[in-house]
């Protein structure tokens, strides 16, 4: 059984004032450095880069937001995306701080010696990944809500998104929120009661944008 | 109070013949690893910090790995043949105590 978030209800905000954390989570370097290492073709190497799993979750993120960009520019979208610059900015500040290593989220072993986890950002790393695969969707924010460090907990996933055009609504939500349940049990035990899929943004081909403007 | 160990990189070839790990990342401070490579690429070397570490503790040896994993594999199964691979070889070589093995899944994917 799933729940949808209230249209009303948006996310709870990350704590972004914690620059020491932000900064720690990127290995001491800022988004705009990632982006600079990736038009460099990632030469010459950088270990703090490349030996950071975290600044590897959000390069990751940042390829694919560049496919998407340059999947819209290739649709004659570009006009249609660019009408909110915050857009882009927006899901960009949202990989540097969904890319910490964040929470601990324990992993069952029986041996009293072991302690396995896996970082709460890679979970939403994967997550996030596993949105942006999808036809014409784009994840602009995921979060995890609840203790993810006591096992059995039950805990929710929140994920913003943009819907690109021919695209049904509801049942990229659905195909979005199977593909997240069956990533989450594969790599994690958590136990998730819901995971909330809210559209944050439409993106309308100019074509029909253009005629609705017409029409007001 | 617990004392780094003498780095060796027998744990980190042992960790990256583990199947599904696809990655393994420095499990110590960042400062140290960053310092490990800076003053072996100045001196034209490759760095030759281990990843994996091992602490020498009151109660036994804590050993860390931190890795990254294809997203095809399973979270807990690749990190649990860490586990079991680096606590066999812990076995055979004789060393004190385990008093922890840490595997963290760092990045999927």
């Amino acid at each position: 059984m799933t729940e949808l978030t209230p249209a009303d209800r948006r996310f709870v905000e990350f704590d972004v004032d914690d620059t020491d954390r932000e900064q720690a989570g990127l290995n001491g370097h800022t988004i705009e450095q990632l982006s600079d290492y990736l038009d460099r073709g990632r030469v010459p190497a950088d270990p703090s880069i490349d030996d950071s799993p975290d600044c590897e979750i959000a390069l990751r993120g940042l390829e694919r937001l560049r496919r998407v960009q340059l999947s819209l520019l290739d649709r004659d979208l570009k006009r249609e995306s660019l009408r909110d610059d915050n857009w882009v900015a927006s899901i960009l500040d949202n990989i540097t701080l969904e890319a910490h290593a964040g929470r601990d989220i324990p992993l069952i072993h029986p041996s009293p010696t072991a302690r396995l986890v896996v970082t709460e950002g890679a979970v939403r790393g994967i997550l996030r990944e596993t949105g942006d695969k999808l036809q014409n969707v784009l994840v602009g924010r995921c979060a995890l809500f609840g203790d993810v460090g006591v096992p059995g907990v039950p805990i929710t996933i929140s994920v913003d998104v943009t819907v690109f055009p021919e695209e049904n609504i509801p049942l990229v939500a659905d195909r979005l929120r199977q593909a997240m349940y069956a990533v989450v049990a594969q790599h994690t035990n958590l136990v998730v009661t819901a995971i909330d899929i809210t559209v944050t943004d439409l993106s309308i081909a100019p074509q029909a944008s253009a005629q609705g403007q017409e029409h007001t | 109070m617990s004392a780094i160990l003498p780095p060796t990189d027998e744990l980190d070839v042992l960790v990256r013949q583990v199947a599904g790990v696809d990655v393994l990342y420095p499990a110590g401070s960042i400062v140290a690893t960053v310092l490990t490579a800076t003053i072996e690429a100045v001196a034209h070397r490759l760095p030759l910090a281990p990843k994996v570490v091992m602490e020498q503790r009151a109660d036994g040896v804590k050993v860390t790995a931190k890795i990254g994993i294809s997203a095809a594999w399973h979270s807990g199964d690749v990190s649990r043949r860490v586990h079991d691979a680096i606590a066999a070889q812990l076995r055979q070589s004789g060393n004190p105590p385990v008093a922890q093995i840490e595997v963290i899944v760092a990045r999927i994917g």
